[in-house]
């Protein structure tokens, strides 16, 4: 993968000991765990960001759902629910 | 035209007749399968998820969440599994969990044993222990109830969260009233679907609700047949395609003329979710490529064959208390695919009595006898399910094909 198909950062945090990146890559944008990517998705009307990972709950921006993400046990390395 | 009753209103035989349908189709095999009917519902809704990693023109895409055809695929998608069961027990409708509307007290009724169940027992993992939904055999399903292993992202035993809480959050008649109000599909369908109504349930609920194989809970039907419900309000006032998805969003299968899988005539298929359940086409049966379903084809909920019980010119059904007299009045409303189903059942099954009485209602009878019972109902019933009309989702009863 070349730097070009990595993206490029938009944001990035820390949140419990987890590092939460949201790059953009072909004009969408992504959400990486610990630098693993997660499934993540947009509503087809709303564009509320939501995961199947995470079913049933929306967030506005994907910071928030990585947030919620490490918060479910979610990031790579945390223990299985 | 059949009728969907509010769970609340149903009679104790009714409920025995449903639970005991539920539990049958949880039992029973199509030919050269070992997964149950029930159970390849849960893979079906686990699999459009799975889209998401599948090939076809509906890879990447999750065919039945969070764009418009959250609403027509649920439809079709209930309304074969309440087919299911009516070919098991043709008296069985679909009934519908009033959140939002009914009162407190009609939920709280529902999460009783010879209903839908508690909610979870004690700290975690919050298992369902007693009731019809309980992993041991009991009183009420001597044969108990299981998550199949490649449907399991929790454990074997079905979980809820130890409380439902009703009030701050809870779908309240005003919350409805605003969704109801939204004019245009595109609003109304993200209204509907998010918190606090059908997703707010799905949370609330917890645990298995809270996956996506959430309809291993049996409680996801009558969840989504509210929603369906309020949709069918929706269109009194917005019906017909020019009020489905104006604006065309969403991937493939959610526009108006999409095939949405797998009534999509093979053209998709479900991929492995990284880090997560893997494929599960292999455990939804197979589906003629003539068994086609498009959101066109779903707006019309009476043209389907049932409507609400409160709809004002719906024909509430006197159901089970007056069966034996009235017959001729039930055969009116029963759907037309369930009175051939009935027509074609075999000689010693014709009678639903009949039928019901193989499963006799908890009380006086030992647990001992009522699992024999349900055992050898369960051994005829693959025959009583004739090839056609088993609940595999092939052609069928389940079909809306001529026959």
């Amino acid at each position: 993968m070349t730097p070009q198909d990595e993206g490029s950062t938009v944001d990035k945090l820390s949140y419990k000991n987890h590092e939460i990146e949201v790059v953009e890559r072909e004009a969408e944008q992504e959400l990486r765990l610990d630098g693993e990517e997660m499934a993540v998705d947009r509503d087809a009307d709303t564009g509320a960001y939501w995961s199947p990972d995470l079913p049933f709950r929306t967030y506005g921006s994907l910071q928030e759902l990585g947030q919620a993400m490490v918060d479910e046990g979610l990031a790579s390395g945390q223990e299985e629910q | 035209m059949y009728v969907r009753k509010n769970a609340a209103s149903l009679t104790a035989e009714e409920w025995a007749r449903f639970l005991n349908a539920i539990v049958t189709l949880k039992h029973t095999f199509p030919p050269d399968s070992n997964v149950s009917v029930y159970d390849q519902f849960v893979a079906i809704h686990l699999g459009v998820v799975q889209l998401r990693w599948g090939t076809g023109p509906a890879a990447g895409v999750d065919g039945a969440h969070q764009g418009p055809a959250f609403l027509p695929w649920h439809r079709e998608y209930i309304r074969r599994y309440e087919a299911a069961l009516g070919a098991v027990d043709s008296r069985v409708t679909l009934p519908y969990w009033n959140w939002g509307l009914g009162a407190v007290s009609e939920t709280t009724a529902l999460f009783q044993d010879d209903h839908m169940g508690p909610m979870g027992a004690g700290g975690a993992p919050f298992e369902v222990d007693t009731g019809y939904f309980a992993l041991n055999p009991n009183t009420f399903n001597p044969l108990g109830w299981s998550i199949r292993p490649e449907l399991r992202p929790l454990g074997e035993t079905l979980q809820r969260n130890n409380t439902l809480s009703t009030v701050a959050g809870w779908p309240t008649p005003t919350s409805v009233a605003n969704t109801l109000a939204q004019g245009a599909y595109h609003l109304f369908r993200p209204s509907l679907e998010a918190a606090p109504h059908h997703n707010g349930i799905h949370v609330r609920m917890g645990r298995d609700m809270a996956q996506m194989t959430s309809p291993n809970d049996p409680i996801f039907f009558l969840h989504h047949c509210q929603v369906d419900r309020i949709w069918a309000k929706w269109q009194e006032d917005h019906p017909g395609s020019a009020n489905y998805n104006p604006l065309g969003t969403g991937g493939y299968g959610h526009r108006l003329t999409d095939r949405m899988w797998p009534w999509d005539g093979g053209q998709s298929s479900p991929g492995d979710w990284p880090g997560n359940l893997p494929s599960v086409a292999a455990l939804v049966g197979d589906f003629p490529e003539t068994d086609v379903v498009t959101p066109q084809d779903m707006l019309d909920h009476r043209a389907l064959g049932y409507c609400y019980d409160d709809e004002p010119d719906c024909p509430c059904p006197p159901v089970i208390k007056k069966e034996d007299k009235e017959k001729v009045e039930i055969k009116e409303w029963l759907p037309k695919e369930k009175l051939e189903t009935k027509e074609r059942l075999p000689k010693e099954f014709k009678e639903p009595k009949e039928i019901f009485e193989r499963f006799p209602r908890r009380g006086n009878v030992p647990a001992e006898e009522r699992l024999a019972n349900l055992e050898a109902n369960v051994e005829e019933l693959t025959h009583f399910i004739t090839s056609e009309l088993r609940p595999d989702l092939t052609r069928g009863a389940l079909s809306r094909e001529e026959q």
